[in-house]
């Protein structure tokens, strides 16, 4: 990923304002967090702009991994062929993925050779012109590209569901109380027993995940 | 592999075996060796469970010989569930050994005279049948052991559980893997009740003192192997995807797409779905490690490396690692999202001898008639001991989707030619429905895979983005399919061969290499279209018409969440796929 200024620590205009969590982990441990990004996070953007300026030149993703890694890329649920035309407006909803296997993976390739076999929810171009405003948007990061980029947008920050922050900490409370991780709840200390016992459920969260080994550069 | 191993149950005074040369089937491996006995030999109108249905079993062209992905092999014969000709493959370490011992088939002929079940065994000095009646209702883990006790611990098999020695529907013949765990299946179209039918419960397979098979310009075919094992490794899918997260890594994006088949085809997703995903799954089973728990094989020889092994969370053997299949016939189309009951539900499948993808869809139909309810694993996972039990309601589940939508008076029922659909919803991605829809085989997933049409130039190249398309994309997948099966290659070098050309030639010379013939793209497109030729015929003279190559009438009615789309191909466009 190269550098980016994307806003995605910021709160957004129409939810509650999230609760900040720092959670300090050896970075072995940073992985356990990126099926976090598989349930999708919040990120504030600029709309109007294509898929390929809303990933590249405002989250930060490297154009070279946008058009050889990410190989599968739904907007608001349907395929998306043409990262150039297909524009992102607000409230929108952006999964990326590696390439998948057989058939169906073939057919939800981005411009694929299969692609008419799903014409029927693939996205169409979008040649409305661009009305720039700020805005939230959801993204969703699945297999290698969930393992590839997570771990960078955690450590810049997220949004996220505190159920699913939930769910994850106490599938591995253990394993991080072993490793001696920390956390922050609203700049305050807390123990990671206490934090499980917080109720979250309802609640976004901003999740900082942060490393004792140097960070990914994003 | 010049040998096609013959045994007539039904023959007077026991079971008569005979060997004899390939004659007319010389050069036939896999899927076009099965369907091609079976095409001349069973009549097409004769009782599946009959005296004269035959299962065949066909290792691929290249097993016994080194050759990477070599070593699938075809299970085939008149289908209980369609009525219509069928072939199922699986994994295994079964194809590599019959492969080594120069079998090119087996075919299983006649009928018994009574319910006596015989085990077969196979070894280099030959054949040997014996009637063994301990051998009754036992599950195939159980069985394994009871072989391996009795012929070694090196031999493997090919056998039916109590689903097969019941004839039911779903049965499934398992071929056990790398382990010595019964864990690979011919699946589908109910391949194991014909084997229960024959009275053949296990064929125990030892190889000792074979070699491996040796090609016929030995140059060609390692350098061969050597390019072909490096297209797979330097693929993202074959060489990154599959190998960390296996075929389940597609819930996610399936669901995403609004394309995953949720709580009996009544929504296209699956609140559920991260939880019980290809990430989810492999996070679990690297936390709780265990011996090939993320990646393993199904064979010896595969380089993908798809598959894995489940443990429980006290670390004891469940299962292999479950296919996206299996989990999402078992989980979203129930609306279970919990890994750990779909892994018991896999276990109980494999151990049954009864297909996940029939099985799953079945316990949604009977989800839909009220049996249970939606998300109740423990409700499923009793509905499949029923099954074992042999209950007169066990015996409906476990003769599939279809029957039980019958008995319980269920209109939404996902089956075409009676075989249950898998996991992709044909309303949302309409150009997988049309292969539900025509192939030979009843709704089959495997049936539309494959290597593109325009490097094998199956039908000239396709606009992909004209309407037409769709059909004829079909049609060209189901060719590429029938020849790679018929090569014995697992279909997931689909990926590595479809991007990259060095690899599909690599492909070609390592069959021109090993047979010592120069094999072009077209001889693979005619071998394909030669298969599904063959298939076809049969299934006209069995009594199939292009009415029965239609999807069930709600999927043009009942429009998908979240997309709202009904199936929109129309009948005419379908009756096309059949025009070469
Ligand atoms: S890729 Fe998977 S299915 Fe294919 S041979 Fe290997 S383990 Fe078996």
């Amino acid at each position: 990923m190269a550098n980016t200024d994307s806003s995605i620590s910021a709160e957004t205009a129409d939810q509650p304002p999230s609760l900040h969590l720092v959670l300090r982990v050896t970075d072995e441990l940073l992985p356990l967090f990126c099926h976090l990004a598989e349930q999708g996070f919040e990120v504030e953007i600029q709309t109007g702009g294509s898929v390929r300026e809303v990933l590249c030149r405002q989250l930060g993703i490297d154009e070279d991994y946008l058009d050889q890694r990410i190989q599968t890329i739904f907007l608001n649920a349907k395929a998306v062929d043409d990262v150039d035309s297909t524009r992102v407006d607000s409230g929108a909803t952006l999964a990326l993925s590696g390439a998948m296997p057989g058939l169906m993976g073939a057919t939800l390739r981005k411009g694929g050779f299969f692609a008419s076999l799903r014409r029927q929810i693939s996205c169409d171009k979008n040649d409305r012109p661009p009305g720039s405003a700020t805005a939230s948007i959801i993204v969703k990061l699945f297999n290698l590209v969930a393992a590839e980029l997570g771990p960078a947008f955690l450590q810049k920050g997220v949004h996220i569901k505190g159920q699913n922050f939930q769910e994850v900490l106490h599938r591995h409370l253990d394993k991080l109380a072993g490793a001696g991780a920390s956390c922050e709840l609203g700049q305050k200390a807390i123990t990671l027993k206490d934090l499980a016992e917080v109720d979250l459920v309802d609640k976004m969260i901003f999740l900082r995940v942060a490393v004792k080994s140097p960070p990914v550069p994003l | 592999m010049d040998t096609i191993l013959r045994i007539n149950m039904g023959a007077e005074g026991g079971p008569e075996i005979k060997s004899e040369p390939l004659g007319d089937y010389a050069g036939l491996g896999g899927r076009a060796m099965t369907s091609t006995i079976v095409a001349k030999e069973v009549p097409p109108l004769c009782h599946p469970l009959g005296e004269d249905n035959k299962l065949v079993i066909a290792p691929g062209l290249l097993s016994g010989s080194v050759a990477a992905m070599s070593g699938r092999i075809s299970v085939g014969c008149k289908s209980p569930l369609t009525g219509g000709i069928k072939e199922a493959n699986s994994g295994g370490q079964p194809s590599q050994m019959l492969g080594r011992l120069g079998y090119a088939a087996i075919v299983l002929e006649g009928k018994p005279k009574d319910d006596t079940l015989y085990k077969v065994l196979i070894n280099k000095d030959g054949v040997d049948i014996k009637a063994d009646n301990s051998l009754k209702m036992l599950g195939n883990y159980d069985l394994v052991d009871k072989m391996k006790a009795e012929f070694g611990e090196k031999v493997h098999c090919i056998s039916i559980g109590p689903g097969g020695e019941m004839k039911l529907s779903a049965a499934t013949i398992a071929f056990t893997d790398m382990e010595q765990r019964p864990t690979r299946h011919a699946a589908r179209g109910g391949v194991g009740a014909v084997m229960g039918s024959k009275g053949v419960k296990v064929i125990v397979i030892d190889d000792a003192g074979t070699s491996t098979r040796t090609p016929q310009d030995p140059e060609k075919f390692k350098a061969a192997n050597k390019e072909f094992v490096a297209g797979l490794k330097k693929h993202p899918v074959t060489g990154e995807g599959l190998p960390a997260y296996g075929t389940n890594v597609l819930t996610n994006v399936v669901n995403e797409a609004g394309a995953y088949p949720t709580r009996n085809f009544s929504a296209g997703q699956f609140e559920g779905a991260s939880k019980i995903g290809g990430e989810a799954l492999a996070e679990m089973e690297n936390s709780r490690g265990g011996e090939g728990s993320a990646t393993n094989g199904c064979h010896k020889g595969c380089v993908i490396r798809c598959s894995g092994t489940f443990y429980d969370k006290n670390g004891n053997y469940v299962t292999k690692q479950p296919e996206y299949e299996t989990v999402w016939a078992n989980g979203g189309n129930c609306g279970i999202d919990d890994l750990d009951a779909i892994a018991q539900i896999d276990r109980l499948d494999d151990d049954l001898g009864i297909d996940t993808i029939e099985i799953g869809a079945t316990i949604g139909v009977a989800m839909e008639a009220g049996l249970a309810k939606f998300g109740d694993s423990q409700a499923a996972i009793n509905l499949v001991k029923e099954i074992g039990e042999g209950s007169p309601l066990g015996r409906i589940l476990g003769n599939g989707a279809a029957a039980t939508g019958r008995m319980y008076g269920v209109e939404r029922v996902p089956v075409v030619k009676n075989q249950s659909m898998p996991a992709y919803d044909p309303r949302a991605v309409q150009g997988i429905g049309v292969t539900y829809a025509t192939t030979t085989m009843g709704a089959d997933h495997t049936a539309g895979y494959a290597v593109t049409a325009n490097l094998l130039g199956v039908g000239g190249t396709v606009d992909s983005l004209k309407p037409e398309g769709q059909v004829e994309l079909s049609r060209n997948l189901q060719i590429a399919t029938a020849a790679i099966d018929s090569t014995g290659m697992c279909l997931f070098i689909a990926f590595a061969i479809l991007d990259q050309p060095e690899t599909f030639q690599a492909l070609l010379d390592l069959l021109s290499g090993f047979g010592g013939q120069n094999l072009t793209a077209d001889d693979v497109t005619a071998l394909g279209q030669s298969v599904l030729k063959t298939e076809r015929d049969f299934n006209e003279r069995a009594g199939f018409t292009s009415k029965d190559d239609r999807l069930p009438d709600y999927f043009k009615k009942e429009a998908l969440t979240p997309h709202n789309v009904t199936f929109a191909v129309t009948d005419e466009e379908l009756d096309q796929v059949f025009n070469f």
